[in-house]
């Protein structure tokens, strides 16, 4: 699938873009190669020959015809928050759809709206919620991430529990394939069983299909209210015990997020919280629904915490409570940058019941390797995020980091898991993919994108 | 264990560094609080891309250019950035380095940064009388009101920007009212220093007036000292860093025996507690802790007070100036203030988001400042409030200049409706 060089100086791209597009559409001073030449993957940056902004459908047509003509690498890109390095160029055109940021429309009788792929996702959230409508996925990055980048990486986020990732969300799409034509799928229905379903085939294929141009969402009542608690466990098993009971006694929360013991340390420095140095779990839950639902359910699921050998519950229902406790959460990531400058973040995807068996098989690795592997993530939906932090200057320790993440994916497929739950493969991923994804599978893999992409233009060297 | 506080602006005395370059992790949590993102989707107009860029350029992987300028200048240095950012990385004061490590001014403009920036910004005397005339011959004598009738202001757009900014100037200067020292109302409680930053003396007058009669009926003493000049921050915002130091340095000699220095101006305030890190002195962190903004002096100091208060009955808001919410971490003083003293706050949506004033951002960049400005008018409407408070010189110019005939509320400072509250 390598793309041959001389073919794409031949076909001297820019000033056939340029000729082709709106103005100011197309760039290639070297600070717009610099400045689109990164995602939010920090090990890679690459570069492409030029920078194509659309705005329109017709745009991308233009683009995808010129680049199928010239077997020119096309990059699909929408806010660059990818944690996979899943839109990172390397030559050809990086292909900006951060500019088509349409909300086109929210139909309140279907439950549906559509949207171009630059929309911003926790715009699109505000907008639906004024109408007393709800859009749950909800990454981390949901305030600077576009809609279709999520879709493009199947974008999960804390909800997923109860609400599922952005996959369960798509019922429609418009894409634009190599050499410009352009294929219309699904629409604002909920079920389909007419054929093959192309639109959930886009989800979480990084844009090495085609582009996509618009997307059908499917949407869901606003819940009256979301009340939050936050529990801290001197034992993991506790934690983990918790979980179960939570969902023995028939309730759903929207959230159960964790982290564990060096995780919490990490937020401990941060911000000096006085959380005693031997909890080895935090969790964090959310119930949403009626007001009357949510606190009767709070209240057991405080009552269960006690049960399970807590050391400390707190509840929040108002809404700037609720940021506080999450702030604890959400400084977790950041925060690992005073251990280490650098981290490897993994993304596994587990059975609920592996959680326990891989926190502990984690910290043997990190004992094995000498790494330091700091854990948090969605204990609810079985997706763990170990964080491997290290210092780049160390060669060493890079090569160490790089033996433990291959024995931690190992062993998350040992445990009946995946690669990846929400973030997808992308570049930084691809090596291991054949350890989660058998060989007849990514052969089957090559064989879609050859139907969809036969000169293998389309974001070329990403995923396989 | 107890939870953290929501709002979590840096500490001010922090310096960018290379190393702060590297330990960005490019995650783009600056992205949707960036104006001038906001106005043009383009991530060399981003802070994290303006980070990259700077990265680049210390790595020799990219040249001084135009277009890399263009990058740096659309960067309003409205520090939103800085708040936002959870590695602590600061991309506002990144930019403005660089773009001032970037400029090359020629000879015509060198003098007139030396005329402007140095001669002029140190002498109050030369602005009073520079703004003197100005009041009189354009304002008075009917010379604007005749450019304004003739069409001539519509020329060029920046004219008649400059005009549609320009406030009714007081015909007496803060300095020319007061005496050096203003004693103490009632039962006297210490004796404070104000710092009376340029603006505030001149066009602003009638505010820090309220500031310094706040001050004195709560008790204090109040000393403006002559020998103060420019705080230093329009110096280094067009990175005239040895100007700067040199306005810093006269200004630290003037409060001495004074505990503390309150300044009514956001900008000033910046400045003022960045003395340390401008003069990489550590001596002068003890003069930058005893800065206080006035919102942060004045909001304890009431509630100790137990002055009565007649509570201001009028619907009221305010807009947080990025150099007071950002780049110092001051929401909630001014906040808690105006709850105090008025019947009916509402909260401003995206409150601490730049009005697109930002120095003279407004006259270079006038695409990015107007988008700003229309998102932070369109913010205000929503209220409904009849009075939109706030605390920086530049952000009342921009209000004001750009207030519909139509807008049913008019900007106040702060420290105006607090002197209202305590007068009556």
């Amino acid at each position: 699938m390598n793309i041959n060089q001389k073919q794409i100086i031949d076909g001297n791209i820019a000033e056939r873009l340029r000729a082709a597009l709106p103005i100011d559409s197309v760039q290639d001073t070297p600070e717009a190669l610099i400045a689109y030449g990164y995602d939010g993957a920090t090990a890679i940056s690459g570069a492409p020959e030029v920078v194509v902004n659309v705005r329109s459908e017709e745009d991308v047509v233009i683009v995808l015809r010129l680049a199928q003509e010239t077997k020119t690498p096309v990059y699909p890109r929408g806010a660059g928050t990818g944690l996979a390095g899943g839109s990172t160029p390397f030559g050809g055109i990086a292909l900006n759809l951060a500019p088509m940021r349409k909300i086109l429309e929210i139909d309140t009788e279907s439950l549906m709206a559509v949207v171009e792929p630059g929309v911003v996702t926790a715009d699109f959230q505000a907008e639906v919620e004024k109408l007393g409508l709800f859009y749950p996925p909800d990454p981390a990055s949901l305030k600077q991430s576009t809609l279709g980048g999520n879709v493009a990486t199947g974008a999960g986020g804390p909800r997923c529990l109860k609400y599922g990732t952005t996959r369960e969300y798509v019922r429609g799409i418009r894409a634009v394939l190599p050499g410009g034509n352009v294929i219309s799928d699904g629409g604002m229905y909920l079920k389909n069983a007419s054929g093959y379903n192309l639109s959930q085939l886009f989800v979480g294929t990084e844009g090495t299909l085609g582009v996509v141009s618009q997307v059908t969402l499917r949407l869901l009542p606003r819940p009256a209210t979301t009340g939050t608690a936050l529990a801290l466990f001197p034992h993991l098993d506790d934690a983990s015990s918790l979980v179960n009971k939570i969902l023995g006694a028939g309730i759903l929360p929207s959230v159960i997020e964790f982290m564990d013991h060096l995780a919490i340390q990490c937020v401990e420095q941060a911000w000096s919280l006085g959380i005693p140095e031997d909890i080895e779990a935090m969790v964090l839950l959310e119930c949403d629904g009626d007001p009357a639902a949510v606190e009767a359910e709070l209240g057991r699921v405080c009552d269960l915490c006690t049960e399970s050998g807590v050391s400390e519950v707190q509840t929040a229902s108002t809404p700037e409570e609720r940021d506080r406790l999450w702030k604890v959460r959400r400084s977790v990531s950041p925060s690992l940058a005073r251990l280490k400058p650098a981290k490897l973040g993994e993304d596994i995807s587990l059975p609920r019941r592996a959680i326990v068996p891989m926190v502990r098989r984690i910290q043997q690795i990190a004992k094995e390797f000498d790494v330091m592997i700091p854990t948090f993530g969605h204990i609810g939906d079985g997706n763990l995020h170990p964080n491997m932090v290290y210092d780049p200057r160390d060669n060493e320790e890079m090569r160490r980091v790089e033996l433990a993440a291959e024995a931690l994916i190992r062993s998350a497929v040992e445990y009946g898991g995946t690669l990846s739950g929400e973030h997808g493969i992308g570049l930084l991923k691809r090596e291991y993919l054949p350890l989660a994804v058998a060989h007849k599978n990514l052969e089957i893999f090559r064989g879609i994108k050859a139907v969809f992409d036969p000169l293998g233009i389309m974001n070329p060297g990403k995923i396989m | 264990m107890h939870l953290p506080e929501l709002n979590c602006a840096h500490p001010a005395g922090e310096s960018p560094t290379y190393d702060m370059l590297l330990a960005c992790s490019r995650c783009a949590t600056c992205q949707p609080v960036c104006p001038s993102y906001a106005a043009t989707i383009d991530e060399r107009r981003s802070p994290r891309g303006r980070v990259q860029l700077v990265r680049a350029l210390e790595e020799g992987r990219l040249t001084s250019s135009p277009a890399l300028r263009d990058a740096l200048e659309s960067c309003l240095d409205c520090r939103a950035c800085e708040t936002v950012c959870p590695n602590g990385i600061l991309p506002g004061q990144i930019s403005v380095r660089a773009r001032s490590a970037l400029q090359h001014p020629g000879r015509l403009e060198r003098l007139m940064r030396d005329v402007i920036l140095n001669r002029g910004l140190r002498s109050a005397p030369l602005q009073e009388i520079g703004l003197g005339f100005t009041r009189l011959f354009y304002q008075r004598f009917g010379l604007q009101q005749l450019l304004r009738s003739s069409g001539l202001l519509r020329l060029t757009p920046q004219i008649e920007r400059l005009d549609r900014y320009m406030p009714a100037i007081p015909a007496r200067s803060v300095r020319r009212t007061l005496p050096e020292v203003v004693e103490a109302q009632g039962e006297k409680r210490g004796r404070i220093g104000f710092f009376l930053g340029c603006a505030m003396n001149t066009m602003f007058a009638s505010a820090s007036l309220a500031s310094v009669r706040v001050l004195s009926k709560l008790g204090y003493d109040v000393v403006i000292p002559r020998g103060v000049v420019c705080c230093g921050a329009p110096q280094m915002s067009l990175g005239e860093r040895e100007m700067a130091k040199s306005m810093a340095k006269q200004n630290l000699t003037c409060f001495d025996g004074l505990d503390t220095i309150v300044t009514d101006c956001a900008a000033c305030g910046v400045e003022l507690k960045h003395y340390h890190a401008l003069l990489e002195d550590s001596e002068v962190e003890s003069f930058s802790s005893r800065v206080k903004d006035f919102s942060e002096f004045v909001g304890p100091a009431l509630q100790d007070s137990g002055l009565p208060l007649s509570i201001n009955q009028e619907s009221v808001t305010w807009h947080a100036p990025c150099h007071l919410a950002h780049a110092q971490g001051i929401c909630k003083p001014p906040i808690d203030l105006l709850k105090n003293i008025s019947l009916d706050y509402r909260t401003l949506p995206e409150q601490d988001r730049c009005c697109g004033s930002a120095g003279i951002f407004w006259m270079t960049q006038p695409e990015i400042a107007d988008h700003a400005l229309a998102r932070k008018l369109q913010n205000i409407r929503t209220t409904g409030a009849k009075v939109v408070a706030t605390g920086n010189p530049g952000c009342v110019l921009q209000l004001i200049a750009n207030r519909n005939p139509t807008d049913n509320w008019q900007v106040k400072y702060i420290s105006v409706l607090v002197d209202e509250a305590i007068s009556a």
